[in-house]
């Protein structure tokens, strides 16, 4: 570990026990095996200013390229450090309990300043983020309860050196010390008037008192001067005993000292801490601070040798545990550990997770794939709240650091100036204010790769700690600038603030490795203002815990309804804060839909209901603020859902809850802003006038009702659920993390199912291609991961195991990890003819500006075998654009949104879709050198029998309504619904799947068999 | 003609408003005056005449004046303000002029022009043509001046090169005129009185421009009305300052002797601090040699801030060894090591010099501070817009694309 311990030294130079102390502390933290500097403030005490200036100058200094410090003397505690221990010598005692010695006569000035001293060693060392504050002894430890009201912790330091040694007892008494009138030299003397025994006092040590006390001095007094440091501990190895009478002297390493050279220690009750080493009659005496009470511990002494040598004796077992090793343990046994993947800076808290950004912050970050653990630092935007560092999920760690009162201060006058809370907006210029909360920033950037901005306000702050060895992550929760200058553009004193918002942002964008937008609408955005490139734009849209919030069983339902409502009437649910767009959606769900459909229960749930007029209609419920175990009940006591918005802006995560637990949704276009079904039926969108009749006609078909509810549930675990996306995302910054810093041209994508040995074989031959800058992906969705039996390769593999289904969504997965520019899809039962595969892919794609993406030759083999399927492009150039072989951008591919994971479960015509939406972009040639093998399916094996091949045209209709002229050439072509026996049957039923009206596909319509709907 | 344009607007920009170059070359009035007690229907020229300042003032002095100028646009000015002048190049101007027929030539800011040959010829050709007694004057930028002589002088793009004043003097000299002057001009005048100089002082405090006053040789008579011009100094030099500058450094250094004895005498009492003295004494006899004198040398000419330092420099090596307690170095070697640290540059050039010193390297290795800080290193952030190099955008078009936006969505909600 580098550890700093902050020492501070005298402007005058002068030195002390203060010193040796830190000498012992360095050297014994170095013996231990850590890298330990000293980092020497010099602090001038001549003025008030100057001690004030050394207050600042600790308290701005940044020092986090240590991995911790421990300060020492005032005001080295004043440093801003996330990982903080005290080990506290003294504040500046002149403040404290030698004031009245010091100032008699104090004016007023003096005592204010005093005060102050007082107010911000206090504050300085009631920080939260120290860990632990330990003091040098119980006197120190006193002072701070009653002067500062801190409990500390005493840990003795030991000697420095432990050359001491006991040798005989000749007849005198032995004190070191600086001749000066808080060590009390004078009452040893007078003492010594006293003493009866032939026994002298040796004085070592000079000092300003040196002449007084001499003329004091009787001739059993013997002033030795300045002695080497052997001559001292050879003082002490042949003393009687050693008398140490210093007025609350804050440590005294005499005592240590005399007990090291086994002898007894005589001291006052006024000493200080000598007093707690010293128990009276056992290793010492403890006196009151009388010279004719001393003498008569020293005659006893000397009546008593054998008395005095074994209480030395004891003297030196009493202070055998006080060794460097242990202080050591005990001091670094509360420094704080940071060994997150990731960091995400933020300026509000996560818990609790309140409204939509927060609750994005814990689903996203709750439990990242890859096993990646996140470290959270964020503030609250109020005053008054407390440092807090705690976990919120086992991986996912919350540090919130409050804010300085200074930079509220500002911060508030400025918000009052231009009418607006600007606290957020304006970070990035008094951000320097916080010191506490930067230091914890700067700190966790030079420890962590992986840095997330989510929102851009410490961007700003930190920019030039980011190195490229940073994966630099926005998360843009909206697209800031926009949503700012919608809100503030009417505030002329905000058109500055608006101004610096769109450069934060910007030079985000343009300094981030990746962008993580909420949605399409979002990602376009951010296209269209800042010109960012598509392929450094992610969607990780918002969501819900899928596994809190759950539909009920039938039993439960029955149970819940009975509860709550007291009819058969089937209820229906709305959500929301207090805030005013939902206040106008429930004020028109009391005043016109509650009494328009008599039949129907209506719920308002949340704040939102606290500013209704509760006057209750008998089928309107307003319940006001319920928790979340109440939320729960009630989503699950209801059988659909309504979300009659007509304002605001971002997504409506309401629209989650309802989905996960299973409710059908009737919506405004509005409420379902950014939320798209994918093929699935969740929600209808209605206008607000149309929402009675398309209530009513949802009730008139309880089939439907049912489908739809389980369409919702499937849509939230599919696309929205918190478990997946922070899984998803976790991979998405492990895979840039791992490749940052190499050169990757070509992604190589492999989805794959229960194919281990073909796997293996395919990555064998990749392994063989002569193409260099390659990576290669493969999700795989096998029960069994197969991790341990990779082998390893020449190219960067990232092998990820998910349990999310569905070989489209796989490859959109996969699509999204990838770092390279060109994505080439295979399967996992394919493999490249030759070693030229990708080269040959990526010089074509290089060629011309104009390709978009590759249709490669995918060959096979029985080909004339009726037993067998094979598969093969070859005659159908341009097509099909099967995923056996495809190459594309990567722009192009996040440009159109990859794969539509519509055509899903079961998955066909994905892959054509995706061809067709690229062929609008550019060009895709067909490729014979790019080429790949594909083997025959034998069509015994039971998903390949007829009917089984053919319920796989209930995706036609999807791609018809999507490309109505393309789909009519392909249908004539490929003459499917001559050739297939059970066609028609399986595209009828994706008609009515995906609601889809064929009276508008008059060519196809032609050809459809009229009589009635089998099913 | 573009180029000569250039010229003129570049005149007007730097050389000065008319009324200060007016100002600076009334000076110059003082000089002349003796020779209209002398000359009455004679005739002054001013190569170079330019916007015709100088003619002016001629002019209004009652002294008769032709200018001349190779530049249309300047001489153009001149003629709106009924001056008396002719496109010309000096040399060719003055070879068709008669042996002893003017009384005063003048060139301000000419002769570093001009090729060095033709300075010699016009040189000649002036003492030719002056009347005995007549005087030439030339003035030009002053390389002694180092701010000019390293920067100013290369703003004008037509300089060919800056002309030390003895260079100028002694070609007039060489040629044959009777006595020459040199005199400093357009320096601060408070500079002469300051007593503590400081580095930036020396650095552009001596005279910007200097002046050659030449004399073609005349009986007694008429010299001695000239006398006064060559008997008394002029202006401000580099040496001047320079000589300030040391004594300046000599007063602290004897304000800092000062301190330190009687540091050592309060020292004297302490036998602890004597001890360790000696032992610290060891350490330093290294530095008691010419190497470190040499190396420190450089030092006394850095910036006044620094003074600190080197009379901490100048401790180590004046003073006897027994007498200069260790607490004193330690001080200054901590102020030292605190300085460097915040200075990669110096503290590189420190460690090469510490290798020359074994002892006092290792001793500074060893000092108990690893590291020593001061206020100024800390982490500041300062804001500014538009800073990234990698933007393609401005705010501003952001801002209006994001108006657009806005206003489409207002449309499309209406």
């Amino acid at each position: 570990m580098k550890i700093a311990l902050i020492t501070i030294q005298a402007a005058s130079g002068e030195k002390g026990g203060a010193e040796s102390f830190f000498l012992g502390l360095q050297k014994a933290l170095k013996n231990a095996g850590h890298n330990c500097e000293t980092v020497t403030f010099i602090s001038d005490e001549s003025s008030q200013e100057k001690i004030l200036a050394s207050y600042e100058t600790c308290h701005t200094m940044d020092l986090t390229d240590y991995d911790l410090v421990i300060s020492t003397k005032a005001p080295s505690y004043a440093i801003s450090h996330p990982n903080h221990i005290v080990y506290l010598v003294h504040t500046m005692r002149v403040f404290y309990d030698m004031f009245t010695k010091e100032f008699p006569k104090p004016n007023s000035r003096i005592k204010a300043f005093r005060e102050k001293i007082i107010k911000k060693d206090t504050q300085a060392l009631s920080k939260a983020s120290i860990s632990k504050l330990f003091t040098i002894g119980h006197e120190v430890t006193k002072r701070l309860k009653k002067y500062n009201k801190i409990e500390s912790e005493v840990l003795h330091p030991p000697l420095v050196h432990e050359h001491f040694y006991c040798d005989g007892q000749e007849n005198y008494i032995f004190i070191p010390s600086r001749l000066h009138r808080w060590k009390r030299i004078d009452l040893l003397i007078e003492a010594m008037q006293y003493v009866r025994s032939d026994i002298q006092l040796h004085i070592a040590g000079t000092g300003e008192d040196e002449q007084s006390l001499k003329k004091l001095a009787n001739n059993k007094v013997v002033f030795l001067g300045r002695i080497s440091d052997e001559a001292i501990t050879k003082e002490y190895a042949n003393a009687l005993a050693v008398p140490f009478v210093p007025l609350q002297e804050d440590y005294g390493y005499v005592t240590l000292e005399a007990f090291k050279s086994k002898k007894a220690v005589i001291t006052c009750n006024d000493s200080g801490e000598p007093s707690y080493f010293v128990k009276d009659g056992v290793n010492g005496f403890v006196c009151k601070a009388d010279p004719q009470e001393i003498a008569k511990k020293i005659d006893y002494l000397y009546e008593h040798k054998d008395e005095a040598k074994e209480m030395g004796k004891r003297g030196f077992e009493s202070i055998k545990h006080i060794t460097w090793d242990n202080v050591i343990k005990e001091l670094l046994s509360h420094s704080k550990k940071y060994d997150e993947d990731v960091l995400i800076l933020d300026m509000q808290p996560i818990d609790p997770p309140v409204g939509g950004g927060r609750l994005r912050l814990l689903g996203l970050y709750h439990n990242l794939g890859a096993k990646l653990k996140s470290l959270y630092l964020g503030s609250y935007d109020w005053q008054g709240e407390k440092f807090r560092d705690h976990k919120l999920t086992p991986s996912l760690r919350e540090v919130d650091i409050a804010l300085s009162d200074e930079h509220f201060t500002q911060s508030n006058a400025l918000s009052q100036a231009v009418g607006h809370n600007i606290i957020d907006l304006m970070f990035h210029k008094m951000g320097d204010l916080s010191k506490d909360y930067l230091m914890h920033a700067i700190y966790n950037i030079k420890r962590n790769n992986i840095v997330v901005f989510s929102h851009p306000w410490i961007y700003p702050l930190v920019k030039t700690f980011l190195t490229d060895k940073h994966l630099v992550v926005y998360d843009a929760q909206n697209v800031e600038s926009y949503l700012r200058y919608t809100l503030l553009s009417e505030n002329e004193a905000c058109k500055d603030i608006i101004k610096e918002i769109i450069d934060i942002e910007y030079e985000l964008c343009l300094n981030a490795d990746i962008i993580l937008c909420c949605s399409k609408e979002d990602r376009s955005t951010f296209n269209r203002l800042y010109e960012i490139p598509f392929d450094k734009l992610e969607i990780i849209p918002n969501g819900v815990f899928t596994s809190k919030i759950i539909p009920p069983n039938s039993n439960q339902k029955v149970e819940l309804q009975q509860k709550y409502f007291k009819n058969q009437k089937k209820t229906a649910i709305f959500m929301g804060s207090n805030y005013g767009p939902n206040i106008d959606a429930a004020k028109f769900i009391a005043t016109v839909l509650a009494p328009s459909c008599r039949n129907v229960n209506f719920i308002i749930a949340g704040s939102v209901g606290n500013v209704l007029n509760k006057e209750s209609q008998n089928n309107l419920y307003i319940t006001g603020f319920i928790d979340e175990d109440e939320k729960l009940h009630l989503l699950q006591a209801c059988d659909f859902a309504i979300n009659p918005m007509n304002g605001g802006s971002g997504t409506n995560i309401k629209m989650f809850d309802f989905m996960a637990a299973g409710l059908p949704i009737i919506t405004t276009a509005i409420g379902a802003r950014g939320i798209e079904q994918f093929g699935k039926k969740a929600f209808f969108v209605a206008d607000l006038n149309d929402f009675v009749n398309t209530i009513e006609s949802l009730l008139a078909e309880p089939k439907l009702l049912d489908h739809m509810r389980l369409s919702a549930r499937e849509l939230a675990l599919e696309q929205f659920s918190f478990e997946n996306i922070s899984f998803k995302l976790g991979h998405l910054l492990n895979s840039h993390a791992q490749t940052l810093t190499k050169d990757i041209k070509v992604s190589i994508i492999i989805p794959s199912y229960e194919r281990k040995e073909l796997l293996l074989i395919l990555l064998e031959k990749l392994n063989k291609q002569s193409f260099e800058n390659f990576e290669v992906i493969v999700i795989d969705q096998s029960k069994e991961s197969i991790s341990n039996e990779i082998a390893s390769y020449k190219f960067e593999l990232k092998y990820i195991h998910s349990h999310i289904k569905g070989a489209v969504k796989a490859r959109n997965f996969g699509a999204m990890l990838a770092t390279g520019e060109l994505l080439g899809f295979i399967d996992d039962d394919c493999y490249p003819i030759n070693k030229e595969w990708i080269k040959n892919a990526y010089e074509l794609y290089k060629s011309d500006k104009t390709i978009v993406g590759i249709e490669g030759k995918i060959s096979s083999d029985h080909i004339a075998d009726l037993a067998y399927r094979s598969v093969s492009n070859v005659g159908c150039e341009g097509l099909g654009f099967m995923t056996a072989n495809l190459f594309v951008s990567k722009y192009i591919f996040n440009k159109i949104d990859g794969f539509d994971e519509a055509f899903d479960n079961p998955h066909f015509r994905e892959d054509t879709d995706f061809g067709w939406r690229m062929l609008d972009e550019g060009n895709v040639p067909y490729a014979h050198n790019v080429e790949v093998f594909h083997p025959a399916h034998k069509k015994e094996i039971a998903r390949e029998s007829d009917e089984q091949r053919d319920t796989f045209f209930i995706k036609d209709p999807l791609l018809m309504a999507k490309h109505p002229k393309r789909y009519e050439q392909l249908f004539l072509f490929e003459k499917h619904y001559i050739q297939r026996p059970y066609f028609w049957k399986y595209f009828k039923k994706g008609l009515q799947e995906y609601a889809i009206d064929i009276q508008k596909y008059k060519e196809i319509y032609k050809y459809m068999p009229k009589e009635k709907d089998p099913l | 003609m573009k180029q000569q344009k250039f010229y003129k607007a570049f005149e007007d920009r730097y050389r000065g408003s008319r009324e200060m170059i007016k100002k600076r070359q009334e000076q110059y009035l003082k000089f002349i005056k003796p020779l209209t007690t002398i000359f009455h229907e004679d005739t002054a020229l001013d190569i170079g005449c330019g916007r015709g300042e100088w003619l002016e003032l001629l002019k209004q002095n009652g002294i008769k004046h032709i200018g001349i100028d190779t530049d249309s646009d300047m001489l153009k000015e001149c003629k709106k303000q009924k001056l008396n002048v002719i496109k010309s190049d000096a040399l060719s101007y003055l070879s068709k002029q008669k042996d002893n027929s003017l009384i005063l030539i003048t060139a301000f800011h000419v002769v570093e022009h001009i090729a060095f040959e033709d300075l010699q010829k016009l040189v000649q050709e002036a003492l030719r043509v002056l009347k005995d007694g007549g005087l030439l004057i030339f003035e030009t930028p002053n390389p002694n001046n180092i701010k000019v002589a390293t920067e100013y002088f290369y703003l004008d793009p037509t300089h060919i090169r800056p002309i030390p004043s003895a260079l100028l003097a002694f070609t007039t000299e060489y040629f044959g005129f009777k006595r020459v002057a040199v005199m400093g001009m357009q320096e601060q005048k408070t500079l002469l009185e300051k007593e503590d100089v400081s580095l930036k002082d020396v650095l552009e405090g001596p005279s910007p421009d200097y002046a050659v006053i030449a004399q073609k040789k005349a009986p007694q008579e008429i010299t001695q009305k000239f006398d006064f011009i060559f008997e008394k100094s002029y202006g401000l030099s580099l040496d001047i300052l320079l000589q300030k500058f040391e004594q300046t450094f000599q007063r602290v250094e004897n304000l800092a002797i000062n301190a330190e004895k009687k540091a050592i005498e309060a020292e004297k009492k302490a036998i602890e601090a004597e001890k360790k003295a000696i032992e610290a004494e060891k350490n330093y006899t290294a530095l008691l040699n010419s190497h470190s004198w040499k190396i420190t040398q450089p030092l006394r000419y850095l910036n006044k801030k620094l003074q600190w330092f080197y009379t901490g420099v100048y401790h180590w090596i004046t003073f006897s060894p027994t007498s200069r307690p260790r607490r004193i170095v330690n001080k200054i070697l901590l102020k030292l090591k605190s300085y460097l640290n915040k200075n990669p540059k110096l503290k590189t050039k420190a460690s090469q010099i510490l290798q020359y010193f074994p002892k006092l390297q290792e001793y500074v290795a060893n000092m108990h501070l690893s590291h020593t800080v001061d206020k100024d290193i800390k982490h500041t952030y300062s804001y500014r817009l538009n800073e990234d190099p990698k933007r393609k955008l401005s705010v501003e078009e952001i801002l209006a694309r994001i108006e657009k936006e806005a206003e489409k969505k207002e449309e499309n909600r209406s």
